[in-house]
């Protein structure tokens, strides 16, 4: 148990000391109450994982659909929204096949390290003020570790299958993570170094609620290393148009062409949890988290103070913070049914000739930055209005441009997504 | 300083290109999709049925409106295999009445050669398409249930059919609802014969609510009492 006062409460941490006030247990218990709470915190999390993932999916079909002019599923349940359902089941029942020449234990053990890396990473996922697993104050350097496993995951798979589809999939996927681990990771030591916390929460809390006060709009530079970071997570993630491991045109599936049933699951289960990772790292650092613009301002108002473990207060996080990682999810899907597939030359060369350096310009630019603010700290107004602007310049021109693209078709708007 | 210009255009061509596709994308959020629901009812995303957005050419089901039918028999010495079937009968008065007009849409090849040739334009082609029966007989579509006279064709005088397109089709087909899955074999010929009659060599009309017709036509007494 984490000393009282250094980091801000957590999940274990609360129900920890909720189990222990209220059956009034004694100092031997606390390592059978801690293993309890973290068992019913990992319990809340990957339920939490299972009702993304799986919807997810159904949103990434019908969004795939509508963008190529098609409706997608909407045969299961009211619109199709129960189809994640029948293809988990479906997939339950078919046969665990593992072919003969494989490796047969790496061909079994590749999946839970897939899948455990990517769950790992959701012990520094914040969701409110309280509403993280545990806050650990090297968060982001956590999240960078514990998703490396899936590497090793993914190359194993390749490997074992015996197949040299798998094993190009899983070399590709090595190579590809490796390169884009870089810029990533620089990437996202500029909000730390903006921030001077590794910790999820800390970055957070450094931040305030309203655009201009988030990381994003800190400064120019700020602003292009959300960019290197989303693009650096796409490729992480093997998504779309990074996702030569698994090219279907050229690999039939990459990897996981041999799995089947409930392993070839977890791949696709792992996959679309970490667009919920990458969303929500990206919300973390540079979106100002789970802060309810505007809440702050009414309660000071008021004359009180906010409290960390209200409910209410905590409640209203939940829903600002899930509401903009899913906005990145839907960007991210967007995305993968916009721009087409890289080349493996192209893969590289965009992480080697351009994520890397320019992310050390972002790095190196931003602590310059900082230096500057301290000097003259109207700079930091300046450069916060400007960014914001241009930020909401692009939003807004981009809607534009897409109402043009609609209109240059002649066709009517039609919101209507329930056919 | 070359390599260096075209790096940076490089960058700005990745990027513009990149909101211009996402923009285009984007657009189809708020774009209607181009697929058609088939067999939903209302044949969604159109609003209406899926035969009313058929062009105005479209060769469904042949439909023939007896008021302007003069019973040239033309259309069925036309079909080059032989799917219309037309007969015509004499009363006690001499009156001739159209008492047969049979469209086997099971053979029909749908090529259109009857409807060129009716003169009066009374044989079209509807704008329907479905018409599934358990039995290819049933699909024998028998459009006259009452004797009718025929048309009288004025010289100069251009005869057009009131009826909407595909309302006599589908009028007969919601005549053979009740036997479309009917697959036994005293189903059989059902539909296709008449119900009613002039002399009483055919079958008596089978008891059936929908295929009965409203009512049994006056003419012809002498050969129902035989």
């Amino acid at each position: 148990m984490m000393p009282e006062g250094m980091t801000s409460p957590d999940l274990v941490g609360l129900i920890e000391r909720w189990v222990v006030s209220t059956l009034g247990l004694s100092g031997n218990w606390a390592p059978v109450v801690l293993l309890g709470a973290a068992g019913a915190v990992a319990a809340i999390m990957l339920t939490f994982v299972a009702v993304f993932a799986g919807p997810v999916t159904w949103v990434e079909r019908r969004v795939a659909g509508r963008l190529q002019s098609r409706i997608g599923p909407n045969r299961v349940g009211p619109q199709g929204i129960l189809q994640w359902l029948a293809d988990g089941i479906k997939n339950l029942l078919k046969e665990d096949l593992i072919p003969e020449a494989a490796d047969s234990l790496l061909f079994r053990l590749a999946p839970y390290l897939v899948f455990g890396g990517m769950f790992g990473a959701f012990v520094v996922l914040p969701f409110s003020a309280v509403g993280i697993a545990a806050d650990l104050d090297i968060g982001i350097v956590y999240v960078l570790a514990i998703t490396s496993i899936v590497v090793v995951g993914l190359i194993m798979s390749g490997w074992a299958s015996n197949n040299k589809w798998s094993l190009l999939g899983g070399m590709r996927a090595a190579a590809q993570i490796v390169s884009y681990e870089v810029p990533t990771a620089l990437a996202l030591l500029v909000p730390v170094i903006i921030s001077g916390s590794l910790s999820t929460q800390g970055i957070i809390r450094a931040q305030g609620a309203w655009p201009w006060e988030w990381n994003i709009a800190h400064s120019p530079l700020a602003f292009a290393a959300f960019f290197l970071y989303f693009v650096g997570a796409l490729a992480e993630g093997n998504r779309t148009p990074f996702d030569i491991p698994e090219a279907e045109s050229e690999l039939v599936s990459g990897y996981n062409t041999e799995y089947s049933g409930f392993r070839f699951l977890a791949f696709a289960f792992a996959e679309w949890a970490n667009l919920w990772i990458m969303s929500a790292v990206a919300t973390t650092l540079f979106l100002g988290g789970w802060h309810v613009p505007g809440l702050e301002e009414i309660v000071g108002a008021m004359g009180a103070k906010v409290a960390d473990t209200s409910v209410l207060y905590n409640l209203a996080g939940l829903v600002v913070f899930t509401a903009k990682s899913s906005l990145l999810v839907l960007m991210v899907i967007q995305v993968r049914w916009t721009l087409p597939r890289l080349r493996v030359d192209q893969l590289m060369s965009v992480s080697w000739k351009y994520l890397v350096p320019l992310s050390f310009v972002a790095l190196v630019g931003t602590a310059a930055w900082m230096l500057a603010v301290v000097e003259v700290p109207a700079l930091d107004v300046v450069a916060r209005g400007l960014t914001f602007v241009a930020f909401a310049f692009l939003t807004v021109s981009g809607f534009l441009r897409a109402r043009q693209n609609r209109i240059l078709a002649s066709e009517k708007r039609d919101w209507k997504w329930f056919i | 300083m070359k390599a260096v210009r075209e790096y940076f255009v490089d960058l700005w061509r990745t990027v513009y290109s990149i909101w211009e596709g996402m923009s285009v994308t984007l657009s189809y959020f708020e774009r209607r999709p181009t697929t058609i629901q088939y067999p939903e009812p209302g044949g969604m995303p159109l609003g209406k049925p899926l035969e009313e957005t058929l062009p105005e050419r479209f060769r469904g089901i042949l439909e023939i409106d007896l008021d302007i039918c003069s019973g040239c028999l033309t259309c069925s010495r036309t079909c080059p295999i032989d799917c219309i079937a037309v007969e015509m009968a004499k009363d006690a008065e001499g009156q001739r009445f159209l008492t047969r007009f049979d469209v086997d849409i099971s053979k029909c090849m749908f090529c259109g050669l009857c409807v060129e040739e009716c003169k009066t334009g009374a044989l079209r082609h509807s704008p329907i398409f479905a018409a599934a029966m358990a039995d290819p007989y049933n699909l024998v579509l028998r459009y006259i249930t009452t004797p009718v006279k025929p048309y009288k064709q004025v010289k100069g005088v251009e005869s057009k059919s009131e009826k909407p397109r595909g309302s006599i089709a589908r009028e007969v087909l919601a005549r053979w609802d009740s036997c479309r899955d009917d697959v036994s074999p005293d189903a059989r010929h059902r539909p296709v014969l008449p119900s009613w009659s002039f002399g009483g060599d055919r079958a008596p009309a089978p008891a059936g609510e929908a295929r009965a017709p409203a009512a049994v036509p006056e003419i012809g007494k002498e050969g129902s009492d035989a």
